[in-house]
Parts: structure tokens; sequence; C-alpha cells
């Protein structure tokens, strides 16, 4: 089943167009990988999805409903949830009260502040943030905020989960962590869309991958399938990678 | 720690309730003016210190308060406390309706926007000669009995209009929209794509704010018996009110109450023996708490004092 899908999505800022004709989609249950140079527009087409900003021309949906002129707050209702690449603490609250406005706001729209906070813990446990769950975010070292920016979006309990670029900065036994856990996730039928340039990981994550380029889809199609074609080597994984890969 | 905070305010509330009964008029009269600052102080800092929106022109809501009280005692003969709700009332509908549009912007132009509509109102109110009297001022009806009842009646019922303000911002820091509004106040984008109406809340704060300060206008009006358009729409009351909410912590629920006595009790204590430059030191005084102290005293000087912490800040603040 189609969960999410861009139909001829274009996004401009004044005269430069970051995004051109963008189709695709992303069915239920799946890990689908975005990839591409800087600047390439994955960013960008997160924002279109959570409604940050206006679409130019073509229309984004999602279990059939059109968000183009959903307000971000609707979009976090019907389920979906994001980190983002600036990670954006909320200094002043704890990290798990950042994370209980997650359980509050968020799909499940919970009520009471100890439902809450169960929630909120369980986001904590699962990215592996209990031991600073009280600490002021802005105090710790970035790998640990884009935790809690996944936690965040985990308290949420989203249908679809986008994460842009949270793996950035990780030790090798952090990302192999992040991947196990993000499969796990996947087993519990959370659909992800994920941004990352950490070729490793996202090729064991994703069931497909997107390739864009100068906001443009150059390339979509299994990990293995991207790794060996030709244009995606050129615009962005480079020769030495696809000898490596051989 | 929090208990002990608590303990504190209790103990703090019970001196109060029976300080009339041992200090004279005039203190009476000096505590009755540091609640009212602390009612304005504390209700305005659910815009200003929860939600991030500086908020300069709040007063606005405090004149019109007074307005309400003024022009429903004497035209209409309503009893005074009767009047008290429908200032909160027009605060509420008042910056609901205006914060519509006018929390669309943030920092320095939200700030801007506000004294704006202060001063509109102002006008307006200057130019309503035949309700309000314009700039000759409104005279309301005054309040038979002893002075000594009347200094305690006034100081009982500005003492329960801060109270109410400090219960309000006691429970908005406790409930649901409390992390709602602090999460605005640091990253609406984030706020919003993790589900909060930024736009609904923004402007539930403000009128529920600007509720609480109409109150305290209301109570002034019939206190003073006389308000007059300059006075109530601006005059020192924002800067002043401003600098007690930057002195206590402006993140913090009693912070603007303590603020305002700290500020009041010194103002009163000092400035008062020298009237001629009492304007200026208090100008001086509200730079430095800019300059040295912009998160308040309690959270500069958690671990204890240190002229260390004042040189960082100015820093920090310069950059
Ligand atoms: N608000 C904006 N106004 C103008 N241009 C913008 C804006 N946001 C992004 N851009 C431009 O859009 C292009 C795509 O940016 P985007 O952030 O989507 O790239 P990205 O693929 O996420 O890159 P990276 O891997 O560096 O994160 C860039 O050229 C960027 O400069
Ligand atoms: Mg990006």
């Amino acid at each position: 089943m189609v969960l999410l899908e861009a139909k001829n999505v274009a996004k401009s800022y004044g005269g430069l167009k970051v995004l051109t004709d963008l189709n695709f989609h992303v069915n239920s249950g799946e890990i689908v990988g975005v990839i591409g140079p800087n600047g390439a527009g994955k960013t960008t087409f997160m924002n279109l999805v959570s409604c940050l900003s206006p679409i130019t021309s073509g229309t984004i949906t999602y279990k059939g409903i059109r968000l183009n002129d959903k307000k971000p707050h609707e979009i976090a209702k019907l389920g979906i949830a994001r980190t983002f690449q600036v990670v954006k603490p909320f200094g002043g609250l704890s990290v798990l009260e950042n994370v209980m406005v997650g359980a509050f706001y968020g799909k499940r729209n919970l009520k009471s502040k100890a439902e809450a906070r169960d929630a909120a813990e369980e986001a904590i446990s699962i990215v592996g943030l209990l031991d600073v769950k009280d600490k002021d975010p802005r105090i710790l070292p970035l790998a640990k905020r884009k935790k809690l920016e996944v936690a965040r979006a985990l308290a949420m309990k989203p249908d679809l989960l986008l994460l842009d670029e949270v793996m950035a900065g990780l030790s090798m036994k952090e990302l192999e962590d992040i991947t196990e856990e993000i499969l796990k996730l996947k087993q519990k039928g959370i659909t992800m869309l994920v941004i990352e340039h950490v070729m490793k990981a996202i090729m064991k994550i994703s069931d497909r991958i997107l390739v864009l380029h100068l906001g443009q889809k150059i390339f979509e199609g299994t990990p293995k399938e991207v790794v060996e074609e030709p244009a995606v080597i050129q615009a962005y994984l480079g020769a030495k990678f696809a000898e490596k890969g051989k | 720690m929090k208990d002990k905070k608590i303990i504190l305010f209790f103990l703090f509330l019970a001196v109060l309730i029976f300080l009339p009964y041992i200090v004279s008029g005039y203190w009476l009269r000096v505590l009755t003016q540091t609640f009212l600052f602390a009612s304005i102080a504390t209700g305005s800092n659910i815009i200003i210190g929860f939600t991030g929106y500086p908020a300069f022109g709040n007063i606005a809501f405090f004149g019109v308060g007074a307005y309400v009280t003024g022009v429903m005692t004497t035209t209409y003969n309503v009893p005074f406390l009767v009047t008290l709700p429908f200032c909160a009332l027009s605060g509420f509908v008042l910056a609901g309706i205006l914060g519509i549009p006018i929390l669309r912007l943030k920092g320095h132009y939200f700030a801007i926007a506000t004294v704006g509509i202060m001063e509109t109102i102002k006008e307006i109110v200057d130019n309503m000669v035949e309700t309000t009297g314009g700039g000759m001022g409104l005279t309301l009806p005054i309040m038979v009995g002893e002075p000594e009842f009347i200094y305690k009646y006034f100081y009982y019922v500005m003492m329960l209009c801060m109270l109410l303000s400090v219960l309000i911002c006691y429970i908005i820091s406790r409930i649901k929209i409390g992390y709602a509004l602090r999460a605005i106040r640091v990253d609406e984008d984030a706020a919003s794509v993790m589900g909060i109406n930024t736009p609904l809340y923004k402007t539930l704060a403000w009128a529920v704010s600007a509720a609480l300060v109409g109150i305290a206008g209301g109570i002034y009006a019939y206190w003073l018996s006389y308000i007059d358009p300059h006075t109530v729409f601006g005059g020192t009351y924002p800067v002043k009110m401003f600098a007690m909410i930057l002195l206590g912590g402006a993140t913090t629920v009693t912070g603007p109450l303590i603020g305002a006595f700290i500020l009041e009790i010194i103002s009163e204590l000092v400035w008062s023996k020298f009237i001629a430059i009492h304007g200026m030191v208090l100008g001086l005084l509200i730079i430095c708490i800019i300059l040295f102290i912009p998160k308040g005293i309690f959270e500069t000087f958690k671990g204890g004092f240190s002229f260390r912490k004042l040189l960082n800040n100015l820093r920090e603040n310069s950059l």
C-alpha cells in the first residue's frame, strides 16, 4: 500500500529551483533511503512533507490525504514525525521534558503528565539516553542531541518517520546500534524515509533508495542497484566508492 | 528543593496576610503598589517569559482594565468588584483578536507592534471624551470608610490579584500547555512539527496574560480613584515591568514577583530620599540588570555570587 506519494513536486525559492518534477512514493512498512550530494534538495523535500514551507507545484499525499495546504501541527497529528538535520532541542527543558512534548502533542495526544512521562521514557530508552534524561540538552554533545531528535519523534508514535542525517558524527559502535534500532522500529511497523550520507548504514537498512541530484531524481532502486548505477557513481558516490563496492 | 520553595512561598504569604496589623498606612500603600507591579509582571510573564514574546506594550491591557472599571463604576454605577471580571474579559478578548495578526511577528518586531497597540488604544481613549473624559482623566467614585479600612481593603484585593496571577502561572507551568509554551519559546518550527498548534497557543497565552493585567488595571483605577490615559497606557510601567521580569528570571513562576518586590522596596527605601534623581537611578539599574543578569538573579547565581559570572554575562550579551 502506498503511504506517501509525491507527484510532480517542485519547489523554488524565488528564482532558485531547488526541486523539479519529483515523482516517487513510499510504501507502508518500507524504509526508503534518500541520498545525494549537498544541496540536492533532500532536506527541502522533508520540509515540504512536514509543511514547514509551501510546495511550489505538484502534490504530496499521505494515506490518500493531500498535504499541500496543511499546517505542520496537522501533519504531526496525521502520524508523521521528523527530525531536524540542524538539531533543534528545546533548551531550558530537560531531555525528558523535550521528549514529553512529543508524547503530549504527537499523534497520541496524551493528556496526563504521568502518561507522557512513561511514553517519553520508553522513547528515551530506545535511543539510549536514559542516563542523561534530566540534563539540559544544550550541554550534550551533538551525537546525543541527534538521538534526542529521534526520541522526540518516536514519542509521537508516528506511522511515518522522517530522519534527516541522524547518523552524522556517530562512532562505529553507535552506528551499529542505531541501525539495529531502526530495523527494530521497522519490525514494529513504522515506515521510514531516511536521508543519510553514511552509505554503509543506508545500504543496510533501506529497501529502496532514492537518489537526488540538483533537485531531480536521478535514480531509484534497491541498494545494490544504486551502487552499481553509473549515473549515481558519477554524481554522488565517486569512482573510489565504486571500486570499493566491488 | 521543590517542597522547600513551596513552604517558603506559604511562609511569605502568611507574613503578607498579617502585615497590615503591624505596619503603618504608608507601608501598606507601598506594599499595595508592589503587589500591583508583581501582578503586572507575573501576568505579562506568561507571554513574555513562558512563550518568549516580548510584549513590551502589554500595559495596554492594564489601561483597558482601568478604563473598564472607570467607565462602569462612574457611568453605569456598577459595584467595583463586579467590574473586575469585565476587565479580565476585555483583556482576554482584545489580546485574542489582536494576537491573530500580531503574533506572526517575532522578537523586536512583535515588541514594537505591542507598543503600537498601546499607543493606539491610548489615542482612542484620549479621544472618546464623552465616555472616558479624554485627556482630562476620569474620576472614579471614592470608596467610603475609615482610611485604615480602605488601606487594608486595597492591600488585600491587590494581594489576591497577585496571588491569582501566580496561581495561574503555576498551573500553566505544570500542565500540558506549559510544555507547549516553553517549546514555542525555544523553537517554533520544532514545536509545530511536534504537533503544537503554535498560533493557537501563543494567542491563548497572550489572552490569559492580558486578562490578568486587565484585572490589575481595574483595581488600580478604583484604588487611586483617578485615571488618565497618559499614566495608565505607558509611563514607566513597561520598562519597570520588564526590569522586574528580567531581574527575577523570566522563565520562572515566581521570578517576576520577586523582581517586583526587590525593585519596588529598594525604590521606596533608597530613592524616595532622592526624588530628583529617582528616574536616573532606575534607568541605570535597569541597564545593569540587562547587561549583567539578563537571566535573573537566581539562574545567574545558582552556585553562589561571583563577579566573574557578571562579566561572563556581559561578554555573552555583547556578542
Ligand atoms: N530557505 C531557503 N531559501 C533559499 N534557498 C534555500 C532555502 N533552503 C534551502 N535552500 C537551497 O536549496 C538547496 C537544497 O537545500 P537542501 O537543504 O534541501 O539540501 P540537502 O540535499 O538537504 O543538502 P545537505 O546534504 O547539505 O543537507 C540548496 O541550494 C539550498 O541553498
Ligand atoms: Mg539536508
